[in-house]
């Protein structure tokens, strides 16, 4: 009896052993990673599918958002308790959101524990994700904005590409010189995409401060020589026509304009485009223009922002999510991203040659990136206003450019308006 | 014999009580309890996240200070006056028209009706389109017709409520067109015939037996019409996004604004309830005026 009796008690016992191992050897972690177009252009779903080969204790659910609506999905995500563990904080409208709510996890005792090294971000981007005593983020993209050019216009008109010292009236200029025909054929010397984040380099560049503690008539040099772009020279686009067709920058792959001052994002639109046949322009970049005072002063700069990867404060499995937020901040996701012509917040030789052996890079791209100097991002540090500081700028922007306001007004409005704003709230 | 627990009037309540239930649960959940939150949200400041802080009528008090506030509540009821007379007029127009003896009348009202059903992203990013200034072909008809400048539409703060008024009146006129229709077909053709022998003309006819018959339809396509126009939201975020500045931004397009934009989710709930306020109010006024002057009796 006891015999027959054995293998039952050594099966029951192996159960019961299994069953005790079995949290020790439990399923992976999974983490919950918001990002934007996962999809579309590929370089987060390269980091993220990296990643998890790396990582196979830990399960990436990833939750891609529509580019255009990602903050406001965000946001409310967040505030309906979706269990989101890392994302990114992709304007700066929404990190000040999410540092003012105290959502973000203070990342300083993970960095400590691993000692990682922050220098490769350089001092200024760290600035950006350092509050107070914490550190909220790490950088994942680092975004400026360059002056892109359609090399055939140039080669057309037969005028030299343009350099990296211009300032925006050597700018206005040129476009009217290389504003050609009319009609469908014609041939505009610059294109705007109608959105305002294109018009925010002039007065953001000068390092002096964002929209809640700017000059505002820093604006007023660059804004001035877009209008009579726009409305005297016709050397570019109206915002009204371009808005009524939902135009944005890739009308600049049309060819039919000569420059363009597009965010670095760009590269990789233009690279995707070119691959998949879609587009044939030749392009090349350099530095965005500057003001008169910072040509003299010898100065490169332009708006721009850091996007951070950041941890949500109530996430359940902190240790697996720091895990790939400090991979999407590492040398090794930043030379993926950076063969995607994406530019990353780690800064390395090894990411700048990984951008470089792109098929279709063009080589000015190097130089303008390496030139650009600082990318001063709209609002300065975390801001509880930056949302209704930022939608208060773009509806006056919109009303000088639709030509519903003159320029002096608009900056005596914007002025106006932001004391209202920081009063009230 | 048995005594009967419930009297006949008890169980026929709780019969009634039993198939308005389901109904009743979910005009609670989705209605009566995200009301009632609303309410009592705007007495607080909330950010979406942290604990929200009692602050009494702050919220409300704020909101007679709030030139951005009074603008949105002017720009709401202009749009009010300009959408819902002409959609009433023309509605009733098309109804009259359709409800006549013509050819292919079957296809006219589909064709009529046919906006209210598209997709209405889809139809206010064409309108976006026909209105562009330079290319657009509204104003390439204007221009064909002698008009030398012709309005700027979408883009100017002048006539960008108004371009959004149109394709709103165009959108929805096919669905108040139906509400009228029906209407007419409940009037006794009888009537017709004795104001006929009576000798009243057409004009007469219309003014003497449809206006007044349709008393109770025009009542309530009234009232929907309002609230509906105070409710417009899509075809703006669509169009203009409030623009040009703030030409177009309506309340709940503020309000939206105030809430997902800038997180100030209390006294986006507080501007939500005067909005409630302001259409239970034209509600109640209208439901009292009609008491006097609309008959039901055909």
């Amino acid at each position: 009896m006891l015999k027959n009796t054995r293998p039952l008690i050594v099966l029951a016992l192996g159960i019961f052993v299994f069953g005790l191992a079995a949290p020790v050897i439990a399923a992976p972690v999974t983490l919950k990673f918001a990002c934007w177009d996962y999809d579309l252009y590929g370089y987060d779903k390269a980091i993220i599918e990296t990643f998890m080969k790396n990582h196979p204790d830990i399960k990436v659910e990833v939750i891609s958002l529509p580019n255009a609506d990602f903050d406001n999905k965000v946001n409310i995500m967040m505030s309906g308790g979706e269990e989101l563990d890392v994302l990114y904080a992709k304007s700066v409208n929404l990190f000040g959101s999410l540092i003012v709510k105290n959502q973000l996890m203070d990342l300083k005792p993970f960095i400590a524990k691993d000692k990682l090294d922050l220098a490769p971000y350089g001092a200024s981007i760290t600035a950006y994700t350092t509050v107070g005593d914490k550190v909220v983020g790490l950088p994942y993209r680092y975004d400026r904005y360059l002056m892109y050019y359609n090399k055939d216009v140039f080669d057309a008109a037969k005028l030299p590409y343009p350099a990296a010292d211009l300032t925006w009236d050597d700018f206005r200029a040129l476009a009217k010189k290389l504003t050609q025909g009319s009609g469908k054929d014609k041939v505009y010397g610059a294109f705007f995409a109608p959105f305002n984040y294109c018009f925010l380099s002039p007065g953001l560049q000068e390092g002096k401060g964002g929209y809640n503690d700017m000059n505002f008539s820093l604006f007023k040099e660059g804004w001035g020589n877009f209008y009579e772009m726009m409305y005297t020279d016709k050397s570019a686009q109206d915002w009204p026509s371009l808005k009524s067709v939902s135009a944005d920058q890739t009308y600049f792959m049309r060819g039919n304009s000569a420059m363009m001052v597009d965010g670095t994002w760009f590269m990789n639109i233009l690279a995707t485009e070119i691959a998949s046949g879609r587009t044939k322009i030749r392009w090349g970049a350099t530095t965005v223009p500057v003001s008169k005072e910072m040509k003299a002063a010898g100065k490169h700069a332009s708006n721009g922002s850091v996007t951070p990867v950041v941890m949500n404060a109530r996430t359940k499995n902190p240790d697996a999510a720091w895990q790939l937020l400090k991979y999407i901040a590492s040398e090794e996701a930043g030379k993926i991203a950076a063969s995607y012509l994406v530019t990353p917040g780690y800064n390395s030789a090894g990411v700048v040659d990984a951008m470089v052996k792109v098929k279709g890079f063009d080589l000015s791209a190097k130089d303008a990136i390496t030139k650009s100097g600082p990318a001063y991002p709209p609002v300065s540090g975390a801001n509880r206003n930056a949302g209704a500081l930022a939608s208060m700028v773009n509806k006056q922007l919109e009303l000088l450019f639709t030509q519903n306001q003159d320029l002096d007004t608009t900056i005596a409005e914007m002025t106006r308006l932001r004391k209202d704003i920081l009063d009230n709230n | 014999m048995k005594k009967r627990i419930l009297s006949t009037q008890s169980r026929n309540d709780l019969l009634a009580l039993g198939f308005l239930a389901p109904n009743l649960a979910l005009f609670l959940v989705f209605m009566l309890i995200p009301i009632g939150a609303g309410i009592v949200m705007g007495f607080f400041q909330w950010d979406g996240y942290n604990p929200a802080e009692f602050v009494g009528f702050k919220n409300f008090l704020r909101l007679f200070s709030d030139k951005g506030f009074h603008d949105s509540l002017g720009i709401t009821f202009y749009y009010t006056l300009l959408t819902v007379p002409v959609t009433m007029v023309l509605s009733l127009f098309f109804a009259m028209v359709l409800t006549r003896e013509i050819g292919a009348k079957a296809l006219f009202r589909a064709l009529v009706f046919f906006p209210y059903i598209a997709s209405i992203v889809a139809v206010s990013i064409v309108w976006q389109f026909l209105y562009n200034a330079d290319a657009g072909p509204v104003n390439a008809v204007l221009r064909s017709l002698g008009v030398e400048n012709p309005p700027r539409w979408t883009s100017s703060k002048d006539t960008a409520l108004i371009a959004v008024a149109i394709m709103n009146v165009w959108r929805t006129v096919g669905y108040y067109m139906v509400i009228f229709i029906a209407g007419l077909l409940t009037i006794p053709p009888t009537l017709y015939e004795a104001a006929h022998i009576d000798g009243a003309n057409l004009v007469q006819r219309f003014w003497r037996v449809t206006l007044p018959m349709l008393g109770p339809t025009t009542f309530f396509v009234l009232v929907i019409a309002i609230i509906n126009s105070f409710q417009a939201f899509t075809p703006i975020y669509v169009m203009t996004g409030g623009g040009p500045g703030s030409a177009t931004q309506v309340l709940v397009f503020r309000i939206y604004e105030e809430a997902f934009v800038n997180s100030l989710f209390g006294y986006a709930s507080a501007q939500a309830v005067v909005l409630f306020v302001i259409v239970l109010g034209f509600t109640i006024f209208q439901f009292r005026w009609q008491e006097k002057n609309v008959s039901y009796m055909a």
